[in-house]
């Protein structure tokens, strides 16, 4: 068997990115024809990247996991029991708001330090630790929330979910900071060559002098993060806490990812493409609504073309693997 | 070694974790958990004498009467609500409860019918996710001898001793009667509507009563569906997406006001967020009546909501059962009003949002005719 040089490996990785553009650009198209180029105008295009932030954030953390041959449930979770208690803080315990943002934060950073600790220290499953972790957060947040909606948090709150920064929302502008970062730090920071090299052979990864269990725990912890900034994004465009919040979030973000050309097997893919990925996702959801197609059927259509796209993706890599 | 210390340490954080959290402001209300363990054990209050239940789930040994509940989740208001009291009057009343809740998972609620059988309860109370699919189980507990109440959702295919509801069907009718009577010829309605979980029973009944009210209406049109799965994060899209396609809208239904806070911030961002009486207010018709959407009414965004109370559900599931413990005639269908809020009478204290929040144990053992209070 002969095993890919580097040269080669680096090269699948870039292609990998190329495909899901081209991807990207079919959906685009067609949904822009089959909606009458309503999905391409200015105010729609907003709408979807606004869409789009809450699940590409989560998508970053997950490509960074997803990478290392892991794998992060519990990201939805992590979304709720942020929510639920940042609200808290903000309406009944007159915490100032800043505040309440830090605390959102630390407790997706605490999330995914109890998850990279599990997982990197004593080798729990990925998927059942955050699994695990996944019940526990939503559990916690439904009993926090005891089945209420908690709204009337601050105005100020607003700044992050519905106000605009030269014309597009802020959100969108922190996805772009957040994915800019990820980018830059898989492609020019030991750190991302690390995380690459441990995706790929974790023994020789280790065997070549590489801090596998930091790294790992690393990455679990900016999963977290990222989780609990989408959580600030949530809250703040439907400015209320709800245990709904996050549910389902997980399987989008691992689409997203996979989409995008992360391989589950580790060691390829990046943020680019897990950031497209999720724009397929919500252009998709976005098209039918525009369409008017009915919500019965929505899911199963949605279902089979992001199939349908990913199955494209893997035939055409294997067909460049081939030449 | 150090992976043991470090295992320690993980599980102390947990446990940490989770007794931070039992500081929540809600503890008083003994939400039960979703593993059918009994929740805190309130000592009844018998010997109250402005408790008319005392006593009455108590039978001639002295042994509480045990009552099983299983509900299909924990996650809106109004079954929050629905089970706490539910959980306190029979607890006044001196009864045992136990609380299942099975997360609209049939395996999970099937699973709760058997284990429930195991602990020869005297009564059950099932709230459950499919009225169908859950028939079997029923009916198996009901030939094993033991009686059921259904409350909110029914059983299609078996018949429990008494079913107790507002009727679904009747509340979207009511939201669908608000449009044809505040709309006209002259001024259409071109509705949005936000379904809540399609796939659910609640939900395609609302839908149907809505439908049935303005089919043949010639001046309402509704536009486009939009699931939102009873999440304010699904709605607000779903408002966002709809806006795109149709910027004629001026009317919404949604199916909860679990999801009146998504639509309200929706409309915001679209700046079509204007209050009743002003050009360019979007009607908008709900149901349920939670805080939500009441104080969307007192802002003069919502216009009507069909009350459905999960308050009346509890007193009068309650007064049923101890009615059947004590030998009393019950009826086999108790069907609730579905009164409609609105500005006018927004601050009433019938209304079940208006009841001072979580605190359960001090509300008051609700009056209503349906089911009277055994032996008064």
């Amino acid at each position: 068997m002969k095993i890919p040089l580097m040269k080669e490996r680096k090269k699948t990785k870039q292609s990998t990115s190329g495909g899901v553009i081209i991807i990207f650009f079919i959906i685009l198209v067609l949904v822009a024809v089959l909606t009458g180029g309503k999905s391409i105008r200015w105010s729609n295009i907003v709408n979807v990247l606004m869409q789009s932030t809450t699940i590409g954030l989560m998508a970053i953390g997950m490509t960074l996991v997803i990478i290392d041959r892991g794998i992060d449930l519990s990201v939805g979770g992590v979304a709720a029991l942020s929510s639920a208690i940042g609200a808290i803080l903000m309406t009944q315990h007159n915490v100032p708001w800043f505040l309440c943002i830090l605390v959102m934060l630390v407790i997706g950073a605490l999330v995914g330090l109890v998850n990279g600790m599990s997982i990197a220290i004593l080798k729990m499953p990925a998927f059942i630790c955050t699994m695990a972790t996944l019940k526990i957060t939503q559990g916690l947040a439904h009993y926090i929330l005891n089945g209420k909606t908690i709204f009337g948090l601050p105005e100020i709150h607003a700044v992050f979910g519905q106000k605009n920064f030269l014309s597009i929302p802020v959100s969108v502008w922190m996805l772009g900071v957040f994915a800019a970062g990820g980018i830059l730090l898989l492609k020019f920071f030991k750190f991302g060559r690390e995380l690459y090299a441990m995706g790929g052979n974790p023994k020789a990864a280790w065997l070549s002098g590489i801090n596998v269990r930091k790294n790992r725990i690393i990455i679990y912890v900016i999963s977290g993060v990222m989780s609990s900034v989408a959580a600030l994004i949530i809250t703040s465009r439907i400015m209320c806490a709800q245990v709904s919040i996050g549910e389902g979030n997980e399987l989008d973000a691992i689409a997203s990812a996979v989409i995008g050309g992360v391989s589950m097997a580790g060691g390829e893919g990046g943020v680019a493409g897990a950031i497209i990925g999720t724009l397929v996702i919500v252009m998709i959801n976005n098209g039918l609504n525009l369409m008017g197609i009915s919500p019965y059927i929505q899911t199963a259509i949605k279902g089979f073309v992001i199939f349908l796209a990913i199955a494209m993706d893997v035939i055409r890599r294997r067909k460049e693997l081939a030449d | 070694m150090k992976n043991k210390c470090l295992a320690i340490i993980l599980t102390l954080v947990m446990v940490l974790g989770l007794a931070a959290c039992s500081d929540s402001p809600d503890e008083s209300s003994g939400q039960p958990d979703s593993s059918g363990k009994e929740t805190e054990d309130k000592p009844a209050q018998e010997t109250d004498a402005d408790n008319p239940l005392a006593g009455l789930a108590v039978k001639e040994d002295g042994t509480p009467y045990l009552m099983g509940y299983i509900y299909n989740e924990t996650g809106s208001g109004w079954m929050s609500n629905n089970t706490s009291y539910v959980e306190s009057l029979w607890k006044r009343a001196g009864g045992e409860f136990y609380g299942f809740c099975s997360d609209y998972d049939l395996n999970k609620e099937i699973s709760a019918m058997e284990d429930l059988k195991q602990m020869e309860p005297d009564v059950i109370l099932v709230h459950p996710s499919d009225s169908s699919a859950i028939a079997p189980a029923v009916q198996s507990v009901m030939d094993a001898g033991y009686p059921v109440f259904a409350v909110d959702m029914g059983v299609i295919g078996a018949k429990p001793d008494s079913f107790i509801h507002a009727d679904q069907v009747e509340m979207g009718r009511a939201c669908g009667e608000y449009m044809v009577e505040n709309f006209s010829k002259e001024n259409p309605a071109v509705v949005l509507e936000i379904a809540g979980g399609l796939q659910q029973d609640g939900a395609q009944q609302r839908q149907k009563g809505f439908h049935e009210a303005v089919e043949g209406v010639d001046y309402i049109e509704i536009v486009q569906i939009i699931d939102g799965n009873w999440e304010s994060s699904k709605a607000f899209d779903g408002v966002q997406d709809a806006f795109e396609r149709n910027s004629k809208i001026n009317a919404i239904y949604t199916h909860s006001d679990i999801m009146m806070q998504g639509i309200i911030e929706g409309l915001k961002v679209k700046n079509r967020l204007v209050p009743a009486g002003e050009d360019g207010h979007i009607v908008i018709c709900s149901i349920d009546g939670d805080q939500t959407g009441m104080q969307g009414i007192r802002d003069g965004y919502v216009d009507a909501i069909a009350e459905n109370n999960p308050v009346m559900h509890a007193a009068v599931a309650v007064n049923a059962m101890l009615s059947y413990l004590h030998g009393e005639t019950i009826k086999e269908d108790y069907l609730l009003e579905v009164p409609v809020i609105t500005a006018e009478n927004v601050d009433d204290s019938q209304w079940w949002a208006n009841l001072p929040e979580g605190d359960f144990d001090n509300w008051p053992v609700m009056e209503q005719d349906f089911c009277p209070i055994p032996g008064k």
